[in-house]
C-alpha cells in the first residue's frame, strides 16, 4: 500500500514538473508579425507578450534592431525596419529566471507596385500544391 | 456769419463722424461677444440627434496590420462620418445577414470601425441616422457598439453588437471610395497604430487595443478650464410656467432655490444648476428612447444651451410600463471625454416630461502646455504596479479636470473599480 501511494506520488509530482516546464515554455507569445508575412511597408509590427521583467530582443536577419524591458503588463510592441526581401524576425526573451526563449518569423517586403491580392492568391496555390 | 456756419458744420461732421465710430465699435464688440458664446454653446438652434450619438472614435484599417484613430478633433473626422451615413442610408445591392467573424479578421483588411460613446438600440439607429438595408433581418432590441465598413467580398457594413458578434447590413461590389478615404487620410502621414489582441500571459485584457506604435504619438495640450456662469434671470425663468409666483431662498453655502410649489431649480454657487418636477401619474406617457432622447437634448437646448461638444455618454432605462429614461451627457476636449466622477450633464425623460435635469459644465480655456501622453502599455503597467489589477477589462485616453487645469489621463477599468492614472507622468491619480 505504501509502495503504491509513493508511486502516485512520484507520478503527481512528475506530471506537476512537466506541467510547470511547459508553462514556462510557453510564457513568449508573438502577436506580430505573423509567419510568411507578405508587405508593401518598408516595417513591420513586433508585439507579443511575456512576464513581467523580461527583456526582449528583436533581431531582423540576425541584426539586433531592438531592445525592450517588458513591464508589469507583460505586453509589448515596436516596429522595426524591413530589407526588400526576405526578413528574419527573431525575438529573444531573457526571462527574469534566466531563462531564454526564441522565436522567428519570416517577412517579405515587395515592391509597393505588386498588387498584394494577387501575390496572396499565388502563394496560396503553391502551398495547395506543395501540400498535394 | 459764414466763419460760425463752417464751425457749425465741422462740429456737426464730427459728431455724426463719432457717432458712426462709436456704434461701429459697439456693434464689432457685440459680434465678437457673441462669437465667443457661439464657440461653446449652441443655444435655441435646432440640435441634430446624429451628431449626439455620433462616434466617439474612429479606427481606421490600412490593411497590412497598420491602423490610425481619429476622433473629433481630428480634420477627418467630419468627411468620415458624412460618408458612413451616406452609406448607411444608400440603397445597396445586397442585404443583411448574420455574420460569423471575429475582430481579428478584419485587422489585415482595409476599412474603417466607428465606436460608439455607449451602444445604443437598432431601432434608434435606423431612425436617426435614416439606415437603409434590409435592417429588419437584424434583432431590433440589440445594442450596436460600433459601425464596420471593410472591404469583405467587395465593401460590406456590418454593425457590431456589445457582445461583439457582426451583422452584416449591406453589401456592394465596389469598394474604390473606402481606399480614397484611407489613401487621403495616409497621405498625412498619420500616428500609426498597432492591434494587441486580449491579453492572456501575464495580464488578463477582456478587450484587444490599439497601441500608438513608437515615437507616433501626437502630443497633447493641457488646460486651464473655465465653469459655466450661473444663470441670469432670463434663462430662471425658462424653468417656470409663471415665474412671478416663485419663491427665491438663499441657503448659507450661497446656492439659491427658486421654488412655485411643485418644481424647484437650485443654483449652486460654482454656476451648476439642479431642477426637479414631479410628473403626476396621469400625465406618464409611454415615449420610445428615440422621442425621450430628442426631448432631452431640446430641453438642455432651451435651458442654457447645449454646448457644441456635447454627446450622449450614457444611459439608464427604468420602469416597464411607463419607462423612464436618464441620459448623461459628456463634453468632449480636444476630441477626447471629459471624464470625471460625477456627470456633467444629466436629463430625466418620464413620461413626456423632464423630470431632473442637472447640468455643471466646464469648458477648456488656455494652453499651459504640451504633453506626450505615456503609451497605453505604461498605462497598464503603472495600474498593475499601483493596485495589483491582473484583470482589465478596458483603457482610454480621456481629459479630467485636476485643479483648475484639464489633463489627459488614463482610466483603466477593472473588475471594481476605475483607475485613473496622469498622462504625463504614469502616476496613479485620487480624484475622490
Amino acid at each position: 500500500m505504501k509502495r503504491l501511494i509513493s508511486i502516485i506520488a512520484a507520478a503527481v509530482l512528475i506530471t506537476f514538473l512537466l506541467v510547470s516546464f511547459a508553462a514556462a515554455g510557453d510564457t513568449l507569445v508573438l502577436n506580430q508579425p505573423e509567419e510568411d508575412l507578405i508587405t508593401t511597408r518598408d516595417f513591420t509590427v513586433v508585439s507579443g507578450e511575456t512576464l513581467a521583467d523580461t527583456s526582449v530582443v528583436v533581431l531582423v536577419n540576425g541584426d539586433k534592431k531592438e531592445s525592450i524591458t517588458v513591464g508589469a503588463s507583460g505586453l509589448f510592441v515596436t516596429r522595426v525596419n524591413l530589407e526588400t526581401g526576405k526578413n528574419v524576425i527573431t525575438v529573444k526573451a531573457v526571462f527574469p529566471s534566466g531563462e531564454t526563449k526564441t522565436v522567428s518569423r519570416s517577412v517579405y517586403r515587395v515592391d509597393s507596385s505588386i498588387n498584394m491580392e494577387s501575390i496572396g492568391s499565388i502563394i496560396q496555390a503553391l502551398k495547395l500544391l506543395i501540400l498535394k | 456769419m459764414n466763419n460760425r456756419d463752417f464751425l457749425l458744420g465741422l462740429l456737426l461732421i464730427i459728431l455724426v463722424g463719432t457717432s458712426l465710430l462709436l456704434s461701429n465699435l459697439t456693434w464689432w464688440r457685440l459680434s465678437y461677444g457673441t462669437d465667443a458664446m457661439e464657440a461653446g454653446i449652441t443655444a435655441l438652434k435646432v440640435v441634430d440627434l446624429s451628431n449626439v450619438v455620433a462616434p466617439d472614435r474612429v479606427v481606421l484599417h490600412f490593411g497590412q496590420n497598420t491602423h490610425g484613430f481619429i476622433n473629433h478633433s481630428s480634420p477627418h473626422y467630419e468627411k468620415i462620418w458624412n460618408y458612413v451615413r451616406e452609406s448607411l442610408s444608400d440603397e445597396w445591392p445586397a442585404g443583411a445577414k448574420e455574420a460569423g467573424i471575429s475582430p481579428e479578421k478584419f485587422q489585415l483588411k482595409r476599412g474603417l470601425e466607428l465606436f460608439f460613446a455607449t451602444p445604443l438600440p437598432v431601432d434608434f439607429l435606423t431612425k436617426v441616422l435614416n439606415i437603409k438595408g434590409d435592417e429588419q433581418a437584424i434583432p431590433q432590441d440589440r445594442l450596436v457598439d460600433s459601425i464596420v465598413i471593410v472591404e469583405d467580398d467587395g465593401l460590406s457594413v456590418f454593425l457590431k453588437e456589445a457582445g461583439g458578434r457582426f451583422f452584416r447590413l449591406k453589401n456592394k461590389p465596389d469598394s474604390s471610395d473606402i481606399r480614397q478615404i484611407l489613401e487621403d487620410v495616409s497621405a498625412e502621414n498619420p500616428p500609426l497604430f498597432a492591434y494587441l489582441p486580449p491579453a492572456q500571459v501575464n495580464l488578463k485584457l477582456e478587450e484587444g487595443m490599439y497601441v500608438p506604435l513608437p515615437d507616433t504619438q501626437n502630443h497633447l495640450p493641457v488646460f486651464t478650464f473655465k465653469l459655466e456662469k450661473r444663470p441670469g434671470p432670463n434663462n430662471i425663468a425658462k424653468f417656470f410656467s409663471d415665474f412671478s409666483i416663485t419663491r427665491r431662498i438663499e441657503e448659507k453655502d450661497g446656492a439659491v432655490i427658486y421654488t412655485d410649489g411643485s418644481r424647484g431649480l437650485r443654483i449652486y454657487p460654482d454656476g451648476a444648476v439642479e431642477y426637479s418636477r414631479p410628473v403626476p401619474r396621469d400625465q406618464k406617457h409611454k415615449l420610445g428612447f428615440y422621442e425621450a432622447l430628442n426631448l432631452a437634448v431640446d430641453f438642455v437646448n432651451a435651458h442654457g444651451g447645449w454646448p457644441r461638444s456635447g454627446y450622449l455618454s450614457g444611459y439608464k432605462i427604468s420602469g416597464n410600463q411607463v419607462p423612464a429614461y436618464t441620459f448623461n451627457f459628456g463634453v468632449r476636449v480636444k476630441g477626447l471625454p471629459l471624464v470625471e466622477q460625477k456627470d456633467y450633464l444629466t436629463v430625466t425623460v418620464e413620461g413626456n416630461q423632464v423630470s431632473r435635469y442637472y447640468r455643471r459644465l466646464v469648458r477648456e480655456d488656455r494652453v499651459l502646455e504640451e504633453i506626450q501622453p505615456i503609451s497605453p502599455i505604461q498605462a497598464l503597467d503603472a495600474a498593475i504596479v499601483a493596485g495589483g489589477q491582473k484583470e482589465i477589462k478596458s483603457l482610454r485616453l480621456v481629459y479630467t479636470s485636476v485643479g483648475n487645469t484639464l489633463i489627459p489621463v488614463w482610466t483603466v477599468d477593472t473588475k471594481d473599480r476605475k483607475i485613473f492614472i496622469d498622462a504625463r507622468n504614469g502616476m496613479v491619480m485620487n480624484l475622490n
